[in-house]
């Protein structure tokens, strides 16, 4: 799993510069206060932090790298302008992701529909997929049979199920993420598993409990 | 029943919050007590944990952010300059290395901003003192300095809707000549402590009274005989006449 608070992604970018492993929001709020006040050496932290968190996160919806850097770019660029008024309501990735969220949309909105097209056009720049060790074929085909689920899901319930399993984040944090009642996320990803059960039924195997039961 | 159906919706919507590792202690212990018993829910379980897992594949390699980082960097020196272009205070540090210049600068921008709030806060403060001498002021002359403050409701300005207020009691009669121009005659009743109160139709007889109304009948008599010779020394004044008073005031 893949969490805001994970930074094991970012250990070797810490150790190459010989400072110590960061962790946790109260880090993470440190940087963002140090932010506030002007300095680069936190933004830089933080910048490396969620670069690529955020950039496979945006990758899930553009194939054009080119954008991907730049809503992140964005996104890192209200965050050097708004650190000063983040109160610390809410987690530090909460409050990037929702920076980034918003961005992607307006960039969605703005670049359609040129960019919302999942394949990349001209001289664009895509993000070409590693070729898996032949004994990670299973894996290969979990992540293949999950991306071709998501796609098929509206783009809130796409949304709301990226904001829970990619970012971890809770139902009220997506909540404020996406400016919508805790409720409508809880019945986003209600719906969002019900058509996920029937686009992957190879996922819950044949002998599945048919998931409406829940609806009790 | 009812329990048990309330055990098993509250047990979907958690799963999803087990699986991601963002529920909390009760709440996961809610779930694993529920699955014990649930074989429904252990196969959505399983199902959401492979869905979380496939979700984390992710083998998309990303590009070194130091690129992408260093171009965000030049936006931010970029956005300084401007900001330094527009006159914002910022202290000119000899070869300052990257962080101390970027912090002196976000430190300018703030006194700048800070100082001009304090300057904005120091005229908006000015102007309420000004604007309340001003009201003292005008409410001084409408009362004479002294009548109470509730006689400001007898404002003299008639509306149509208002009963016509009995203003002051002309103690003159003036009839300009008609060469006299209107800024000649203002002055002329300057002059002589006089206003008008009252004017036929055509403009061309005036009634007057003084300036500033005296408290006693003898005082008031003088000033008026004062004003009147004040009156006909001046230019242009084919007729001044003291106005007879009736026994109740009126003329």
């Amino acid at each position: 799993m893949i969490t805001l608070n994970d930074a094991s992604n970012d250990r070797n970018d810490d150790a190459s510069r010989g400072q110590p492993i960061v962790t946790g929001d109260a880090r993470e709020l440190e940087w963002v206060r140090a932010v506030a006040t002007g300095d680069r050496d936190a933004f830089e932290r933080l910048y490396l932090l969620y670069h690529g968190r955020l950039a496979r996160f945006l990758a899930r919806h553009t194939a054009q790298r080119n954008l991907v850097d730049e809503i992140v770019n964005e996104t890192l660029w209200v965050v050097w302008r708004t650190a000063g008024e983040f109160r610390g309501d809410s987690k530090v990735g909460t409050w990037i992701v929702s920076i980034a969220y918003r961005c992607l949309l307006k960039t969605m909105r703005d670049q359609l529909p040129t960019h919302r097209q999942t394949q990349p056009a001209g001289d664009e720049v895509s993000f070409e997929e590693v070729p898996s060790e032949q004994n990670e074929a299973d894996q290969r085909e979990l992540r293949d049979w999950v991306s071709h689920g998501l796609k098929l899901l509206p783009p809130e319930q796409r949304m709301t199920m990226e904001l829970v399993y990619y970012f971890g984040q809770s139902y009220e944090e997506v909540a404020t993420i996406m400016h919508c009642a805790v409720g409508t996320v809880k019945a986003r990803m209600f719906h969002a598993r019900l058509r996920l059960r029937n686009t992957l039924p190879r996922l819950g195997g044949e002998s599945a409990t048919n998931p409406r039961s829940a609806k009790g | 029943m009812i329990d048990q159906d309330l055990s098993h919706r509250s047990t979907w919507d958690l799963i999803p919050l087990v699986v991601n590792g963002s529920a909390s202690e009760i709440e996961r212990q809610h779930v694993d007590e529920h699955l014990r018993v649930c074989a429904g829910c252990r196969d959505e379980f399983a199902f959401q944990t492979q869905l979380h897992t496939g979700m984390a594949l992710d083998s998309r390699p990303m590009r070194d952010p130091h690129a992408a980082l260093q171009r965000l960097l030049r936006r931010i020196d970029e956005h300084a300059d401007d900001m330094d272009d527009e006159g914002s205070v910022v202290d000119d540090v000899p070869s300052p290395d990257r962080s101390r210049r970027g912090m002196l600068r976000i430190a300018g921008r703030r006194a700048a901003t800070s100082y001009r709030s304090g300057a904005l806060i120091a005229a908006v403060v000015a102007q309420s003192i000004a604007l309340a001498v001003l009201g003292a002021l005008v409410l001084g002359r409408f009362d004479g300095g002294s009548r109470p403050s509730s006689a400001n409701s007898d404002a003299r300005y008639e509306t149509l809707t208002r009963a016509a207020v009995p203003g002051t009691p002309a103690t003159i009669r003036f009839v300009p000549a008609p060469t006299l121009t209107i800024g000649e005659m203002q002055t002329l009743l300057a002059n002589a402590g006089l206003r008008i109160v009252e004017s036929s139709l055509d403009n061309s007889i005036y009634a007057l009274a003084p300036v500033s109304e005296s408290t006693s009948a003898d005082g008031s008599a003088r000033a008026t005989m004062a004003a009147l010779a004040r009156l006909r020394a001046g230019k242009g004044v084919l007729l001044a006449e003291p106005i007879a008073s009736g026994a109740d005031g009126s003329h």
